[in-house]
């Protein structure tokens, strides 16, 4: 599936540049150069909006403020200007999310990326994910179709990395909403059951990664 | 128009018609009361033996003498009967000849108490007549001598005032006519007509105008007097204020007395210490403004020249068909990278510094910042093969600041750490949720901070001589800059090394509810 961008930028060679790099990671950009132009342009055409505020035609706070009136779609600002208010009135007027000037094409595409994946959160009963099939109410893990079984705890810590998969989470804070509190709950012991975790997955194991300084991340191929 | 001019001018305006407005009443009363005296002396005479000298012998009334000029001004009101001159049947003057009314009370005519009544007109010797008329119910006279009875005293009376008065216009004075109603309404001598010159003798007039001049002009100094100092003083308030500004306020208007101009003086002085104030800060402003705009000049050239050889040398490798070496591209990224930063803080700083910055403080999401900055040095962290990671709690964590400071100090710790760190080494940034507090913690594997170095991490002074030029153990402007974000938020920046070696910077602050 190809999302398409609108990508509003006065700039040539920026537009030019962000499009093509859009491009070449899968997203299928349009391009406008003029405030005006995008406020005449159809929100549900598009997936996500590239919105830079200094714009000739119309202010950008004036497009963004336009295009929140008519729907919710995710809308990551550029700014030039690195001053607060103008980037705490463009999170005030729905933003959700800002890149300041200058980035890296892989900071803005990251940023993108993360825009595109936050509605798609996984909230519901069940996850699958790279091989691992787990049911949130039935409590059970299924690995490349066979079932496992999980203590409680390894479980909880299964589940929540499974929420937020490629995303690292502190072992402070699996510590703390993993373990059973009325257990030994330090870090030690998550570390031990992560381990347990991972001998238990076998050939998956590895997808349970341990970062470096941070905590412990779920791994898995990214869905374009 | 100047002050005194404007002065005069008011006083003028205003003096004038006042005394305009008295003088004419003033006039109106005394024409009253002359009325009200004629009618009085025309009653006295009628009625003290005039009737019947009149009606005995109506063509021949009134006698000689009465209408004599009397030199020496009117006869006086209420002239006893007895002193009406003696009249034969013909009207013939008496015996005594000329006489004024005051020779019944004995004395000479020269001599009458005439100088009481009117005493402007008796010092100027004018010559004042009075003259007394009878005429018939028709108001005609069968005197034959005796002048028509002015019509419109005949229309007062006629619609039924017992008197009345008109003008009587004598050659070189103005003079009254006041006609009278007998009571007894019947006969040749029904109705009387006296008149008299010299209402107001030229003379008093001439006095009055002189009197209102010198009164005026009394007047005229006295505000002139008045008004002398203190149009001085205003015009050595507008010198001490004009020789002020010219000297950018730097010289206060001298303040003396108590009054108005004293007040001015001071207002003007509380302005100008305004005014000065502003002019300081719009200056303190505009010197941060233009050595940032240097400093960023000088300082952006540097790695800007460094980069341009990074291209330069990559470009000559290319042209020729040689491989391009991996380390002059990821230096060229590096450079690129550097001068971002070096630009957002040299902007930090000239927030910072400036006299009286204030923190836009909002709400700021601190898992949607960690995702930010780490995202801007991810990039650079992966082409130098270093692992940059973070995690932020999934449930909402912000604080109150300023956005763009604290986002720039925690990407000066993150870049700091991406910058030293070898390699194959790690960068870790964890925010979490402490209690009613939020920690963010940056931590790496590199080969951390000199301990000679430690504790002068966050001088101030340390920017100073580092903050222009990179520093090969990288404390520079960076830290400096984290911790005074730091400190003007309220929140704590502390550096830990663990035994582990590399180095731990760690944020700690309030946490919004």
């Amino acid at each position: 599936m190809t999302h398409r961008i609108l990508v509003v930028e006065d700039d040539a060679r920026l537009g030019e540049q962000i499009s093509s790099h859009l491009r070449e990671a899968g997203f299928e950009p349009v391009w406008i150069s003029r405030g005006d132009l995008a406020l005449e342009t159809q929100p549900r055409d598009f997936e996500l909006v590239i919105l830079d505020l200094m714009l000739p035609g119309a202010y950008g706070l004036d497009v963004l403020k336009h295009l929140r009136q008519r729907s919710d779609l995710p809308v990551v600002v550029l700014s030039a200007k690195n001053d607060t208010p103008t980037k705490v009135r463009a999170l005030e007027l729905g933003a959700d999310d800002y890149v300041t000037k200058p980035f890296w094409p892989e900071e803005l595409l990251a940023r993108v990326h993360a825009r595109l994946r936050r509605p798609g959160l996984a909230r519901t009963g069940r996850i699958e994910l790279g091989g691992l099939a787990i049911d949130a109410e039935a409590r059970s893990v299924r690995v490349a179709g066979a079932p496992v079984e999980l203590t409680r705890v390894e479980f909880e810590l299964l589940l929540a990395l499974a929420r937020r998969p490629n995303q690292a989470l502190s072992r402070a804070w699996l510590a703390e909403h993993v373990l059973d509190p009325d257990r030994d709950g330090t870090e030690r012991t998550l570390d031990v059951h992560a381990s347990r975790l991972r001998k238990k997955l076998g050939a998956h194991g590895s997808l349970v990664a341990t970062v470096w300084g941070v905590g412990y991340r779920l791994d898995v191929e990214e869905e374009a | 128009m100047k002050l005194r001019a404007r002065l005069a001018l008011v006083v003028l305006a205003t003096a004038v018609p006042v005394i305009a407005g008295v003088a004419f009443l003033r006039e109106r009363l005394q024409w009253a009361a002359t009325e009200q005296s004629l009618a009085d002396y025309a009653h006295d005479r009628m009625l003290g033996g005039g009737r019947e000298a009149c009606e005995a012998n109506p063509e021949a009334f009134p006698p000689r003498p009465w209408l004599r000029p009397n030199e020496r001004g009117l006869p006086p009101r209420g002239v006893p009967l007895g002193s009406m001159p003696p009249q034969g049947p013909n009207g013939a003057p008496g015996p005594a000849g000329p006489r004024g009314p005051g020779v019944a009370r004995g004395t000479p005519p020269v001599a009458t108490g005439e100088p009481r009544e009117f005493p402007l007109a008796a010092a100027l010797e004018v010559e004042v007549r009075t003259e007394l008329w009878t005429y018939g119910p028709d108001f005609v006279s069968r005197n034959l001598e005796a002048p028509t009875f002015p019509t419109e005293i005949r229309a007062a009376i006629q619609a039924g005032a017992s008197h009345g008065s008109a003008e009587w216009f004598v050659p070189t004075h103005d003079g009254i006519a006041v006609g009278v109603k007998m009571p007894w309404n019947e006969g040749p001598c029904a109705h009387v007509l006296v008149r008299r010159s010299q209402v107001n003798p030229p003379g008093a007039q001439r006095g009055m105008l002189l009197g209102t001049a010198v009164l005026l002009a009394v007047l005229l100094a006295a505000v002139m007097f008045t008004a002398g100092p203190v149009v001085e003083r205003i015009r050595r308030l507008t010198r001490q204020v004009r020789e002020s500004a010219a000297a950018r306020y730097a010289s206060p208007a001298e303040v003396s007395g108590s009054d108005e101009v004293t007040e001015l003086a001071q207002a003007f002085n509380a302005a100008a210490t305004e005014v000065r104030g502003n002019l300081e800060a719009i200056e303190s402003r505009e010197r941060t403004l233009r050595s940032f705009v240097e400093n960023t000049t000088h300082d952006v050239m540097v790695p800007l020249t460094v980069l341009q050889g990074h291209l330069t040398a990559i470009r000559r490798r290319v042209e020729s068909g040689e491989t391009v070496e991996r380390a002059s591209v990821l230096d060229a990224l590096q450079e690129a990278h550097y001068m971002g930063s070096l630009i957002h803080n040299l902007s930090a700083v000239a927030r910072l510094e400036q006299e009286g910055a204030t923190l836009a403080t909002a709400r700021v999401d601190l898992a949607a910042l960690v995702e930010r900055v780490v995202a801007r040095h991810a990039p650079i962290a992966k082409a130098r093969g270093i692992s940059l990671e973070h995690a932020v709690p999934p449930e909402p964590l912000a604080a109150s600041g300023d956005v763009t400071l604290l986002e720039q100090a925690v990407s000066n710790l993150i870049h700091n750490a991406v910058r030293y760190v070898e390699p194959g080494g790690h960068v870790a940034v964890v925010l979490a949720r402490v209690g009613a507090r939020f920690s963010l913690k940056v931590l790496d594997d590199g080969p951390g901070i000199p301990p000679e170095l430690r504790a002068r991490v966050f001088e101030r002074a340390f920017r100073a001589e580092s903050a222009r030029t990179r520093h090969p153990g990288g404390l520079g402007l960076g830290l400096s800059i984290a911790l005074d974000v730091a400190r003007r938020h309220g929140f704590e920046l502390d550096l830990r090394t663990p035994e582990a070696g590399g180095a731990e910077f760690e944020l700690r602050g309030d946490a919004c509810a």
